[in-house]
């Protein structure tokens, strides 16, 4: 059963919303594609309860977002703000959600010893550099035996070694994987996963995520066009062959430069 | 309430910088400088009541502004973990009341903690400075005073944030927060020089401070200021109880309610405070 929006509105109650009337389904494994501000993290909060949702339905399995109280081992995530309860070191913060969660602390500390991270355990998570905090929200929500584990920009402010190593975690968890990333550089190595566009808080898609490096974007709607995306009021496709192909843009915040210059 | 989250409850704020710098240690330099202040004072000294009484002044004033310091970092408390516990409470075993039945139980602990500390450092300070045992008069009305004191500071946080949260005043959370520090500088600091009338029995912080320094000098309450202490009104301590109790009866509903009114401040929002 996939985590599924049924036309969602949902942003912040001064008027901003972010998602309009979106219908999508969230099948793991499934990696999010979208230029920063598309409505990725938005997308995740909404999930997780954290964006209010003014319109629509959000289900997980069975449950209704909205009614549901008290529910372990279903939604994990690396968002830092779920990790806001108490100011305590990585190594406490990891032991208390994963007791409250559900999650295996000793799965917890092998991965820790993957990573070499033993050194930052008895740190605070606002004492940590941006990438050894991300190192270790991605570890705490990978070491719960949740059935969704959300992970929001997981190679974020990372060193090429450290991406490396994270994508070769989340692969062996794939079955219960959703993520999103404007980064390109991991398609091809998703095999087997599907893949959503995210531009301006619409969702395009599903495609298979290898397939999405070799497409192009060209302006207009192409009968050949593997997906139609629209952005402000203009309409583009992604097709094979022709134009800047997704895998020469290192990440999607480079589509409206793209964009700019057709 | 979640045991695990009260061990955590409490190892977070026992570790906290803010919580050392504010209500103890800036309460320990109050309390020296009430030491320091006896050399100009002498003769004022001759019986061990007075010195009790002197002792038990400076204790209710800087237990009183040391848990309000406290129920700032609360107040922050309430802020963050109602961004967590939306999360939590749909996708965890922590639910709403085990959370807030933890934040209770566990401030009422750091209270004790805090009240304890001070009331070493007092009783040691003033005992040798005054050269008496100054020992408290009554113990067990001390604690329960210093308890139902963390209850109600706990219920005036918990208002107080939540009617923040619920009317979406974002930008004046900040100074929300340090309201109950606020109060309890400035009316525990004027109660020791100014008689304030029936605002000790209307106020909950003086009537805190009331019981507290009653219970350690084991005088009876009256309306007037600590240096003018027998110039005042005598009234019963049950007065005092009863403000106390209504305050935190009062300032409960109004959380409570004030929890229902809100739903959900975006957090985006939050982190402009």
């Amino acid at each position: 059963m996939p985590i599924v929006f049924r036309n969602v509105t949902a942003g912040y109650r001064r008027g901003i919303t972010i998602l309009r009337e979106l219908s999508c389904e969230l099948t793991p494994p499934l990696v999010i594609l979208g230029p920063n501000g598309a409505g990725k993290t938005t997308l995740f909060r909404t999930v997780l309860g954290l964006t209010p949702l003014l319109q629509g339905e959000v289900r997980i399995d069975e449950y209704d977002v909205n009614r549901i109280n008290g529910v372990p081992g279903l939604v994990a995530t690396n968002l830092e703000e779920v990790y806001t309860l108490l100011k305590l070191p990585i190594k406490d913060l990891a032991r208390l959600y994963l007791e409250l969660v559900g999650g295996s602390y000793e799965k917890f500390l092998d991965l820790v010893d993957r990573f070499n991270f033993r050194d930052r355990l008895n740190r605070d998570v606002f004492s940590l550099s941006a990438g050894e905090k991300r190192i270790a929200l991605n570890l705490i929500a990978l070491a719960t035996s949740c059935r969704y584990v959300l992970l929001d920009e997981p190679f974020e402010n990372l060193d090429p070694r450290m991406r490396a190593r994270v994508l070769e975690v989340i692969l062996k968890e794939a079955r219960r994987i959703i993520m999103n990333t404007h980064a390109t550089w991991l398609l091809r190595k998703l095999d087997g996963w599907k893949a959503l566009l995210m531009i301006q808080g619409r969702v395009y898609g599903p495609i298979d995520a290898t397939r999405l490096p070799d497409l192009s974007i060209v302006k207009g709607r192409r009968s050949d066009a593997e997906l139609t995306i629209r952005v402000d009021d203009e309409y583009y496709s992604l097709v094979s062959g022709e134009g800047l192909r997704i895998s020469e843009m290192d990440s999607l915040d480079r589509l409206y430069e793209v964009m700019a210059g057709e | 309430m979640s045991k695990l989250f009260l061990k955590y409850y409490l190892k977070s704020e026992l570790r906290s910088k803010y919580l050392w710098g504010w209500s103890i240690a800036f309460m320990v330099f109050w309390l020296i400088l009430g030491v320091a202040a006896i050399s100009q004072k002498a003769a004022f000294f001759s019986t061990l009541e007075a010195k009790l009484s002197y002792a038990a002044s400076w204790y209710s004033t800087v237990v009183i502004v040391g848990l309000g310091s406290a129920a700032v970092g609360l107040s922050y408390e309430f802020v963050y973990s109602s961004i967590a516990a939306r999360y939590l409470t749909k996708y965890s075993r922590l639910t709403s009341s085990k959370l807030y039945a933890g934040l209770l139980v566990g401030f009422i602990i750091v209270c004790i903690i805090v009240a304890a500390i001070l009331f070493t450092i007092t009783y040691l300070l003033y005992s040798w400075r005054l050269g008496a045992n100054l020992l408290p008069a009554n113990p067990p009305g001390l604690i329960a005073a210093t308890i139902a004191t963390g209850i109600m500071l706990y219920t005036f946080a918990a208002t107080i944030m939540y009617a923040m949260i619920a009317l979406r005043k974002t930008g004046m959370m900040y100074f929300a927060a340090y309201l109950p520090m606020i109060l309890a500088l400035g009316l525990g600091i004027t109660q020791v020089y100014v008689n304030l009338g029936w605002v000790i029995v209307a106020s909950p912080f003086n009537a805190a401070e009331t019981l507290l320094y009653c219970y350690y000098s084991g005088v009876e309450p009256r309306l007037a200021s600590f240096i003018h202490y027998e110039s005042g009104q005598v009234i019963s301590p049950i007065l005092l109880w009863c403000s106390l109790l209504a305050w935190t009866a009062g300032l409960s509903l109004l959380a409570i309610l004030f929890l229902r009114l809100q739903k959900g401040v975006g957090v985006e929002e939050l982190r402009l405070f």
